[in-house]
């Protein structure tokens, strides 16, 4: 005990020469700096690419020229000519945004208040739609319900009917397809409201003399107004800027919305560029009001049924409403994941695509053919790669990130943290038009090459690292950190001994949704990939629009087969070398 | 053990635009127990925060044990100034189990693991919880994780040890509990302490001096006694505790033997104590609630004796509070007495002039 006497006097000497000087973790010398620093990377990444779009939609003279000839902004009046396109993005988003409410909202209904068989489970089931992308379940909608080969289709004219009863190449099937994609965010936004909460309050109600059904329509349902309409402005957002599912389902019909429109402009001969930019910046524009606008209601609604005290939400005896309940939660997994993934899958194995099976059809072809492409092969495994680095330079670039915005105490934090958090208001595939022109003058020859898409993935998915990030460090309480501190660890040793293993299952929440995002791109990839250097979403897209139906189903199942695959032998090196590792 | 004395002097710490302490200086010498005392937002916890160095003030001098630890040119981080501190959340770890969190000031310092196992045996005996040291932290009550947070702070010697509002997050049962198992501890360990709270019991019972903070500046300093019955002005009279304030004109005429007199509006004369401050024409006095008798008959002495009338009863357990009527206001007074008086019953209320304090303005 006598050698804890040093302590204070060791650090008359040390102060001065090593903190004093360096004063390194803690930025205590040149926090402005670090700022400066994090704020221009963050600049580069995500204003560049902005700067580049609005320049090009600005660009009057010849649109092949770089730099532009002569700046207006005709490019903007000329969009007039539009004027459906912008109709028909509205009225896609408009219909979807209802489904997708009604969808969240009833989900989140039935999981977090009544007693429903089997909630728990339901309630992480409730992530998995979110997981069969837009892309996954556009391409298992057409074959489902395409005009003429659409399975219900075919059965319907084998019954002897004429012509088709459904056709998911219109506004409301591609609003369908997005609804039950964007339902399981819904659900994630409505149902953490209705969780949050107090019971009291809708007590106190019925207490005073109210009625069950009184209760519900004048406390229950105003204060979840705000987080619904909350939820409804950022799904509307999303589905503003939403392309693959427009793309699958839209093209044949000749029905564009902005963003296929744009890539329509971009990938013809000769490509329309400022008229493209154009459009994208009017998006930008709307997204950006419309995400302030969610922001706003978030900040200003919601804090009302929050009272920081623990409770645990009512749940509500529905009595015999528990089944058809639980129908309904049945039904909405069905349309969404099962449905789809089995159809794929199905057809994935058939000849020629037929509602009605046969053995003669069945066949291993699609896969043969898949997998001896090179084209496949190739862009699959430059997709699992960039997956492998974007996910790992991801998790430590945005770990870093958080951790400067939410704990360093940088001035300027609020700042960076609203850069960073930018391309959430801007489509993939705008952001990817912004980047395809600044790196294409980029004095180092990227453009084409995968170090392309991996910056690109790394700076679109700048928001769904830093959320996932951050709210696993916003959980941890600061005085965590600080009472190793005051125990007397330094830096590197609290980081090792305590935050990082309280941050363990945070990080890999991060490292895995990036790796999965990064291999189903689409939308930057699509702009952005070249010709050597393919990647696996754009490829099967390209294989519906070019080649057969069930060469693309195989495809979409490789894909999936092979996200798994990479996942579950990720989880198995990782649980060895914990195992060996570890004591 | 190390025991070492700490200096604050004109210690200012900014946040952003908001300047939390304005100009604080007060020294705590080595084995004392001070206490930081105020409502919250005072600026109590920022100042133990500057102390520990998990603050950076804007100007001021911070010296523990002689050497300075900030000052305009040196900042020591907080990990190298030998302190160690209780938190208000306690700060448990929760991937860790009861014994890897008492052992990790020990394994910082490198210590070799026998000496590791007997000093974390020793701390965990010493706050009760010997048996739980392989359970894992995130199981423990609030009372246990309390210990488990004491322990880890003191086993490994520090020179200072820090407290922050650490009973706070228990029932009022435990926390009275706590308050006598903490005092004994601090015995114990003789250690220097700083401690920082909002509750005056746990202030009055568990420090050799208190500093009272309001807004950023300190309102008084002295002993729990001291500051209980000589409140420096109505701040401090208002916080730490109930008292009843009594302002008046001056009646030098009548002042002798160092006491103070002043005539009530209602023409009441009150005799009290100066205490050292000096007094206007106009003064206010305060009177703890406790220190006000009520009796049926005139009692014996001159001065500050005064019929009353009992307007209202309140029994609160260990004291009652009546509500007199008194020079046509109000007067609150506890009483312990088991002889209660009735509510309309006419009395005599009487003050010592010891504990009628005058007040600063």
């Amino acid at each position: 005990m006598e050698l804890d006497h040093g302590l204070v006097s060791d650090t008359r000497t040390s102060v001065r020469g090593v903190w004093g000087a360096l004063g390194a973790p803690h930025f205590s010398q040149s926090p402005r700096l670090v700022s400066v620093l994090v704020g221009g990377l963050a600049a580069v990444l995500v204003l560049y690419p902005i700067a580049y779009l609005v320049q090009a939609s600005l660009s009057v003279g010849d649109p092949q020229a770089r730099p532009p000839e002569a700046y207006g902004l005709d490019n903007f009046i000329g969009l007039g000519r539009y004027a459906h396109i912008f109709g028909n993005t509205l009225l896609v988003a408009a219909i979807a945004t209802v489904f997708a409410v009604i969808f969240g909202f009833t989900m989140g209904w039935i999981l977090s208040r009544t007693n429903v068989p089997g909630r728990a489970a339901f309630e992480q089931l409730m992530a998995l739609p979110y997981y069969v992308t837009p892309l996954m379940g556009a391409l298992a909608w057409a074959l489902i319900a395409s005009p003429n080969s659409g399975f219900v289709n075919q059965i319907w004219r084998a019954l002897g009917g004429e012509g088709y009863v459904v056709d998911i190449n219109t506004p409301g099937g591609i609003a369908w397809v997005m609804a039950l994609f964007e339902g399981s965010v819904a659900f994630v936004m409505i149902g953490a409201v209705m969780k949050s909460m107090d019971p009291a309050m809708e007590e106190a109600s019925q207490v005073l003399g109210a009625g069950r059904v009184r209760t519900m329509l004048r406390i229950t349902l105003p204060l979840v107004l705000p987080g619904v309409l909350g939820a409804a402005v950022f799904v509307f957002a999303e589905m503003l800027g939403s392309f693959s599912a427009a793309l699958v389902l839209g093209l044949p019909a000749r029905f564009y919305v902005v963003t296929t429109a744009m890539y329509q402009m971009v990938s013809q001969y000769p490509p329309r560029f400022p008229t493209a930019a154009a459009m994208g910046v009017s998006l930008f524009a709307v997204m950006f009001a419309m995400v302030w606008l969610y922001r706003r209601i978030v900040s200003a609604g919601t804090y009302v049924t929050i009272t920081g005290k623990a409770f645990r939400p009512r749940v509500m005896d529905v009595g015999g409403l528990r089944w058809p309940f639980l129908g309904v939660c049945v039904a909405y997994l069905a349309v969404a994941v099962i449905l789809p993934v089995l159809t794929i899958t199905y057809a994935s194995f058939q000849h020629l695509n037929s509602a009605i099976p046969r053995a003669s059809n069945f066949t291993l072809a699609n896969y043969k053919t898949a997998l001896s492409l090179d084209a496949v092969g190739s862009a699959l495994g430059n997709s699992l790669l960039l997956g492998l680095a974007t996910a790992s330079i991801g998790v430590l670039l945005m770990g870093f990130l958080s951790w400067l915005i939410y704990r360093s105490r940088l001035p300027g934090a609020g700042l960076i943290e609203y850069l960073l958090m930018f391309p959430q208001a801007v489509p993939r595939l705008v952001f990817a038009f912004g980047m395809l022109w600044a790196w294409l003058i980029f004095p180092i020859p990227i453009y084409g090459t995968l170090w392309l898409l991996l910056i690109a993935y790394l700076t679109v998915f700048l928001p769904l690292g830093l959320r996932t990030i951050s709210g696993v460090i916003l959980q941890i309480d600061r005085s965590l950190e600080e009472s190793a501190q005051m125990c007397g660890a330094t830096w590197g040793y609290r980081l090792r001994t305590v935050t990082m293993p309280l941050l363990k299952p945070g990080l890999i929440a991060a490292w895995l949704l990036l790796f999965i995002a990064s291999v189903r791109e689409l939308g930057a990839s699509i702009l952005l990939m070249g010709p050597k250097a393919k990647v696996i979403t754009p490829a099967i897209v390209e294989s519906w629009f070019s080649a057969s139906t069930e060469l693309t189903a195989a495809m979409a199942a490789l894909q999936t087969l092979a996200v798994v695959a990479a996942l579950v032998l990720l989880f198995a090196v990782a649980r060895r070398a914990v195992q060996h590792g570890g004591e | 053990m190390a025991r070492a004395s700490i200096e604050v002097r004109d210690l200012v710490v900014r946040y952003g635009g908001v300047v939390a302490v304005r100009g604080v200086t007060f020294t705590v010498g080595a084995g004392e127990h001070l206490t930081l005392l105020g409502p919250s937002g005072c600026g109590k916890t920022t100042t133990l925060r500057a102390i520990a160095g998990l603050e950076k003030p804007a100007s001021g001098e911070i010296l523990i044990g002689g050497v300075p630890v900030f000052s305009p040119s040196v900042n020591v981080p907080a990990e190298r100034r030998g302190l160690s501190m209780v938190f208000q959340s306690y700060a448990i770890w929760p991937h860790m189990s009861v014994f890897d969190n008492v052992a990790y000031g020990l394994r910082v310092r490198k210590r070799p693991e026998t000496e590791v196992t007997a000093r974390v045996r020793e701390a965990l005996d010493l706050v009760q919880l010997g048996e739980l040291g392989t359970r894992g932290a995130s199981k423990l009550s609030g009372g246990q994780q309390q210990r488990v947070a004491l322990a880890r702070a003191f086993v490994f010697s520090p020179s200072v040890l820090l407290f922050d509002e650490p009973l706070s997050n228990l029932d009022a049962k435990l926390r009275a509990e706590m308050r006598v198992e903490l005092k004994e501890l601090q015995r114990r360990l003789d250690i220097t302490s700083v401690y920082v709270t909002h509750d005056l019991e746990e202030a009055l019972a568990i420090s050799d001096r208190i500093v009272v903070m309001r807004d950023g500046v300190i309102e008084q300093v002295g002993t729990p006694g001291e500051i209980y019955d000589r409140p420096r002005n109505t701040f401090v009279a208002d916080f730490v505790g109930s008292a009843n304030l009594i302002g008046g004109r001056r009646r030098t005429d009548l002042e002798r033997d160092g006491l103070v007199v002043i005539q009530t509006a209602g023409g009441a004369l009150v005799h009290g104590t100066a205490a050292g401050r000096l007094a206007g024409n106009e003064a206010l006095l305060a009177v703890r609630t406790i220190r006000l008798q009520l009796d049926r008959a005139r009692p014996d002495g001159a001065v500050n004796a005064w019929p009353a009338r009992i307007r209202r009863r309140v029994f609160q357990g260990d004291f009652t509070q009546y509500y007199v009527e008194w020079d046509g206001r109000e007067l609150i007074v506890r009483s312990a007495t088991s002889e209660p008086m009735a509510e309309g019953d006419n009395v005599f209320v009487s003050a010592d002039p010891r504990f009628c304090v005058l007040l600063e303005e």
